[in-house]
Order: C-alpha cells, then structure tokens, then sequence
C-alpha cells in the first residue's frame, strides 16, 4: 500500500505547532454537552477564549482581511458554499456528494492554498509538499476561528476544532458528534418573518455549518449519509408547523437516528462479534477501535477464554491505550508495535477483527491505513477477516484502491513525504461483515444498500 | 399470563376450552410426522416436509389466540429440530413457514383466523410448490449441458437428476455423466447411476479419490453440478460430505461447480467456516485400536468463492443472489 509518498518540493510542516495546542483538549462528548461556551473548552487555543459577542466584534474587525484569505481558501479547496451545498442535498448530482468528491473538483489548484490556510498567520508563499497525482486528495485543516463564517455556530465551531485536530476521529464519534451540535443549530434556530422553516433553514443555516465542518476535516461517509437523511426531514416539514414544533419533531427523529443508527447498531455488532470469538481462540486486531475493543471485552464477560494480538498503527499509537484497557479486564494481550513480522505474529491466530471507516458497493472496506496489509496476509495463511461496520457507514459508491478516496494525514505532510490515513481493502481479503443487521459478506454489501433505502 | 387471558377471551365463541388446546398439541408427534412425511414422499425435501408437518401441526390445534398458536408452531419447530443430527435444511422450512405466517397476518389485518384456514386449505400448496420448483430448477439449468459435455455430480439430488432428466429429454445421448460413488452408500449409489443410465446417459462411476485424476485429465470433465442441503445466506452450501473437496478440486483445474438448489433452501444461516456448521459434527474419531465410528450423515461447507453460479427456478444466480432474496424475505439478515 502506497500510504507514504516523496515529494519534491520543499514545504513547511504548516500543522504541527497549531495542532499541539487543542490535542489536550477535553473529551468531545462534554462539550457538546456544553456546546454553547465553546470558549471555555477551549482555553488553550487562545482565540478560543473570546465570548461570542467579542468574537463578533472581533471577526467585523477583521472582515475585509479574513474574507480576502477565506475566500481563496476556499475557492482552492473547491468548496465554496455553492460546491458544499450539494454535500447533502440528496446527493443526486455527483459534483456535490460529500467530501473527498468536493475537493477532487479543485484539485488542480488545491495545494497551493492548503498550507497557506492551515497556517494563515504565515503570510509567505508555502510550496506544494503532495504531487499533482495526490492533489485529489483533501485534508484537515486547522481554521482559525475567526476565520469561519460568522454563521456558524458555536457548538459547531468547537466541532470543527476537534475535527481538525483528530480529537474526534473515527467515523462513529464524528457522526454522533455532527449530530448533537446540529440539535443545538436547530434549537437556536428561529425562522425569520416570510419565509419559513423547511425552506429556510437548510440553505441559510445548515449549509454553512456543513461547509465549515467540510473545511476543518473532509466529510467522512457516514456524515455524508447523515446529512443527506437530515435534509430529506427538514424537507419533510410542514410548512405550516410552528417554529417550536418543528424543531422537537427534528430533534426527536436526530435522537432516533442517533438511537437506532449508532447506539442500537454498536450494540448489536458487539454482541455478534462477541459471539464469533470462542475458547482458546487468538484473535488479531489493529490499533484501536472502539466496536472491536467492546466486541472484545463483552466475549471477556461472557466467560470466554481467548487471547488477543494488538499490532499497533506505527503513526498513532492508539493501541497502547486499547491494550492496556484489554489486559485491565483480564484478556492476555500480545502488544505489537507496527506491523513488522506480520507473518509471525499471524501464525497462531484464528481471527482477525478489524474495524471499518466505511464499506463501498463494490464489498471493499476503507479502514485505517494498515488494515490492508493485515487482511491480505491473514487472507494468504487462510485466516479469516471480519469487519465491524455500522450500516450508516455504508456508501454506494464503488472503489478498488486507496487512492480514490483517501485524506491525507496533516501531521504527517512534509517536504520529503505524507502519509495517507486510510487504505481499501478488496472484498476478496475479507471474510465476513458484521453489522446491525447482521453477518454478511462484503458482496451483500449492495443487497443491504438497496435494502436500507427501502426503510 | 396475559396470554391465558386473551385467548380465553378469544375462545368464548369457540366453545374450545384453553385446556384442551394445551393437551392437544402435546400429544401431537412432530417428529413422527417429519420423517413419515419424508418416508411416505420420496419427492418431499426436508425443508418441505418440515412445512407439511407444521400444517399438520395446525391441524390439531384449535383456533386460539394468534399469540399461542405462534408460541406452539415455535415450541413444535424447536422440538423438530432438536430431534434430528443436522437441523439446518429443516430449520431452513420452519423458518420460512414463521415468516409465512408473520408477513399473512400483517396482511390480513391480523384476521389469524383467515390465514390459518388458507394454510390447512393449501395444506398440499407447499409440497406441490417444491416439486414445480424442482421442475424450474431443471428448466432454468439444462442448457447448461451442452453437446457433448460431461457432467461431473456426486450424491443423490432430485434436483440435479431432475435437471440431467430434462437435459436428456433435449440432448439424448449428447452429454456423458461421471458420477462420484459414496462408499458408505452403496445402494443410493447404484440406484442414482441405474436411473441416469435409464435415462439414456451414458455414466462412468469413480471414487472420491479418482476426482482430481478425471479433473486433471483435460476435457474429461466440463462442469460439476451438485445438489445442496441448505444455501447459506452468503451463497454458500451446505451439502454432503465430500461437495467441498470437489468445489477446491474444480476450482484448481478451472472448471465450473454449479449448484442446482430451490429457493425454499435457501437460509439465513451464515457460516463463517468449516468449524462451525451450526450443529456439532465430529468427523474425527482417534483410536488406538478398533476403527473410527462413521456418521451418518455427514455435510460440510462449499463457500460462496468455490461456486460458479447458483440454478434455482427464478434462473441462473450468482451467490450474491441469496442475500438479497434472505432480506427481500425477512427484512433482515440473521437471526
């Protein structure tokens, strides 16, 4: 898997010191809760600790000199509100589908702004660090607060920090996390005399919420389909419903989805790959992810006897953490740093349980860079690889490499070479999905697709 | 014991008394029933005979609640699959006929009543139904026969001698059939080979361990076509013991391996390999001295990857088939 590239020209690592700052942030779950003072989380990054109404003062201030670098910002990365709108609009048209396919729009003048709007502050001309080849390619990026739209909302600013520094990074969690901050968009949302909700609600207000959130981190899949199924409600509404009315109604179906979609989902997943482990079984997993690590720990209360293997991410080590919590609830953990000696640590194994970004139509599962390279390798040694997926990370779109759809890792981007953060894995490498609905194989994958748009 | 209340609500116009209704399906055999069933129609496969025998089933019960008679069908489907080694084809029927029952009652409006004198009018519907089934099968998949090809098959399927019957009807004589013995059964052996060469095709018997041999030898063998006990719900099959080691010896020599199967085998079951079949099946026996016992009936799993196609009466089908029937039927994968 190419997830590690040389490039020729030189560059600034323009994340590095910026990310620091909000990585020891608090967990991203509070603050939604607390979403209206996003100030107050965020104490560490500076800017953070000014109150909406100075925040205002502030950004007026500054309106003519944001606006001129916003503007190219954005027009660079090919997603002017006008290109983002169509990230959820129903996805009909492909130009408009969310994320990467935005930003593969603009690929041809892309790089040459991205480093410059990761690091506004630099006003020096940055050189392209990814080659023209990886230009589709997107990108999280840090934004400065006071350079986002002055519509964006509070909770959702906060959202779009973390999301651009990694603070949320799993699908799952950012979905959850998309939502929650769109309930508070929604509940501080009034309707402005002659026009009314459905129609208004949608293009003045949640679509620059949506381009912000696109610009601090490419939508992932499941956000993709959330979205698009949020507008479809919107859509849905009654014009003649009062204001308070349609808002609990939205809401409550938010916490339906919420409820059914995730909550239900990673339930249930946990529960069938609990069950597929048996005794004295070795089970390999890859870095961290939170469906595998319950998966695990309910086959260990269950009374299950089994080992695991944890090989680590190299890049991120997520797996650490994971491994301790494993060996906390009494599980034999084998802790392996990268995936050097795969083979080896391969041998004794009887399952591989790894985790999906998002599943294709084609039955390929996007995973974190790496997970490739363990399916191929337990696939040759007749090892069976089952992924975990929730159906809302289901996409109908089709991709047989890593490099249609992919992000390029902020922290990683230097002169001599970045890392990609995900890899696709063929249907052939993979034995079993697991999800919500239950076990299947990757090429049901379009089955389950066309069953779940019948709900 | 709500249940008790609502059906004696329910009874009152019936004059049936609650207490009989509980002795009555007790009494009722379902095991018995299964197997004289299957005993009394050759042409009845198991996933049918479990159908007809839960029919029969509702026959002896009285009309009670929806509720309770579903509690009974459940009780009675449990009873009959625990009676037998391998319950997965049965389970395949009784599953289907809960299906049946939930998704006519969601129908009629919840009328149980209705739905339950249409199933004992139509009693006979579902055997009849498989058997016109079996006939598509052989309908859809002949032509796959071609002049001059030889067909490689193994066990005893109705629906692959049903689909080599009607290829013969169309080529006689055009096509040849390599048959693969069972040594533990002998006498299904002999009949299966009597009955292709009444057919006019010519039959060369061999042994498992000749396969690969006859496989290797170039065009000596054109396609294998098996039959299967249950489909698994991502293509697979369940199928006698030996269906696997053919479907890895095609596969390595590139040759075909279809599988002639109606869609009422079709089940939600998934396995994920040959460790789990869904009911234990020891296959080895060590000893020092004396020899190993023999099962009876022994299966294993054919995964979807060693298959070429799928012949079922709604056509030819890529393993990928099934899934999509299994959620079309129950909306759901699994379980």
């Amino acid at each position: 898997m190419a997830t590690e590239a040389n490039t020729s020209a030189p560059a600034e690592p323009p994340q590095a010191p910026a990310t620091q700052n909000t990585q020891k942030e608090t967990q991203p779950k509070d603050q939604k809760a607390k979403g209206e003072q996003p100030a107050k989380d965020g104490e560490p990054a500076g800017e953070k600790k000014l109150s909406g109404a100075e925040k205002k003062k502030m950004a007026k201030e500054e309106k003519a000199a944001r606006r001129a670098q916003a503007k190219a910002a954005q027009a660079s990365q090919g997603q002017p509100s006008g290109g983002q709108e169509g990230a959820g609009d129903g996805g009909k048209g492909g130009k408009g589908r969310p994320k990467q396919d935005g930003q593969a729009g603009g690929q041809h003048k892309g790089h040459h702004a991205k480093p410059a709007a990761a690091a506004p502050v630099v006003p020096k001309e940055v050189k392209p660090a990814v080659p023209e080849c990886f230009g589709h390619l997107s990108m999280a990026r840090r934004i400065n607060i006071t350079q986002a739209d002055k519509d964006v909302d509070p909770a959702v600013l906060v959202l779009g920090q973390h999301m651009s520094t990694f603070a949320l990074s799993d699908s799952i969690t950012r979905l959850e996390a998309t939502l929650y901050a769109f309930k508070k968009v929604i509940d501080s949302y009034t309707t402005p005399i002659g026009t009314t909700f459905s129609r208004h609600f949608t293009s003045h207000v949640l679509n620059p919420q949506i381009d912000y959130l696109t610009a601090c981190r490419p939508m992932c899949f499941s956000m993709g389909n959330a979205i698009r199924w949020l507008k479809l409600q919107i859509s849905k509404i009654d014009i003649d419903l009062p204001d308070l009315e349609a808002k609990k109604l939205l809401c409550e179906s938010i916490d339906n989805f919420i409820h059914e979609r995730v909550t239900l989902a990673d339930f249930v997943i946990a529960n069938t790959a609990a069950e597929l482990i048996e005794d004295d079984q070795v089970v390999l997993t890859y870095a961290h992810h939170h469906l595998v690590q319950r998966a695990l720990l309910q086959a260990q209360e269950q009374g299950k006897q089994f080992r695991v293997v944890l090989i680590d991410d190299a890049f991120e080590r997520v797996g650490v953490e994971h491994s301790k919590t494993l060996a906390a609830a009494g599980i034999p953990v084998t802790y392996v740093s990268d995936l050097g000696a795969l083979r080896s640590n391969l041998r004794d194994v009887s399952v591989v349980l790894v985790a999906a970004e998002a599943m294709f139509s084609n039955g390929a599962m996007y995973a974190r860079s790496g997970t490739c390279d363990i399916a191929m390798a337990a696939k040759d040694l007749g090892i069976q690889v089952v992924a975990l997926c929730e159906t809302i990370n289901f996409t109908e779109r089709v991709s047989i490499d890593s490099l249609t759809y992919n992000e390029i890792d902020p922290e990683r981007l230097s002169d001599v070479g970045f890392r990609l953060l995900f890899d696709t894995t063929r249907d052939r490498y993979i034995s079993t999905i697991i999800t919500e609905l239950g076990n299947a194989s990757p090429t049901a994958v379009p089955a389950i697709l066309r069953k779940l748009e019948e709900l | 014991m709500a249940t008790a209340e609502a059906s004696a609500k329910e009874l009152a116009p019936t004059t049936e008394l609650p207490i009989r209704t509980g002795s009555d399906s007790a009494d009722f055999d379902i095991v018995a029933t299964y197997h004289s069933l299957l005993k009394s129609d050759p042409d009845l496969t198991k996933p049918v005979a479990a159908i007809n025998a839960l029919i029969a089933l509702l026959n002896t019960v009285p009309s009670t609640t929806v509720y309770e008679t579903l509690d009974i069908i459940k009780a009675h489907s449990e009873r009959l699959k625990a009676s037998v080694e391998n319950p997965i084809p049965l389970a395949a029927g009784t599953d289907l006929f809960n299906q049946y029952i939930m998704s006519s009652l969601k129908q009629q409006d919840g009328s149980f009543d209705a739905v339950r004198q249409h199933l004992l009018r139509n009693g006979r519907l579902f055997a009849q139904r498989a058997v016109e089934a079996r006939n598509g099968v052989a309908e859809a998949g002949w032509r796959y026969v071609t002049e001059g090809s030889t067909v490689l098959t193994h066990g005893a399927s109705r629906s692959v001698t049903g689909l080599l019957a009607r290829a013969a009807r169309s080529r006689p004589g055009k096509f040849k059939v390599v048959y693969v013995r069972d040594e533990w059964r002998p006498k299904e052996s002999d009949r299966v080979v009597g009955e292709l060469r009444q057919l006019g095709i010519p039959t060369a018997e061999i042994d498992l361990a000749t396969v690969a041999h006859v496989m290797a030898s170039l065009r000596r063998v054109s396609m294998v076509i098996v039959g299967a006990e249950v489909v698994t719900q991502s293509g697979g099959i369940i199928s006698r013991m030996g269906s696997y080691q053919i479907a890895k010896l095609a596969r390595s020599s590139n040759i075909p391996f279809y599988v002639a199967g109606e869609t009422h085998k079709f089940s939600r079951i998934f396995l994920h390999d040959q460790n789990k079949l869904g009911f234990k099946q020891s296959v080895l026996d060590f000893r020092l001295e004396g020899s190993s016992s023999h099962l009876e009936n022994p299966v294993d799993f054919t995964p979807p990857d060693l298959i070429s196609q799928l012949i079922t009466e709604n056509g030819v089908k890529l393993p990928s088939y099934v899934v999509e029937q299994i959620l079309d039927i129950y909306g759901s994968l699994n379980g």
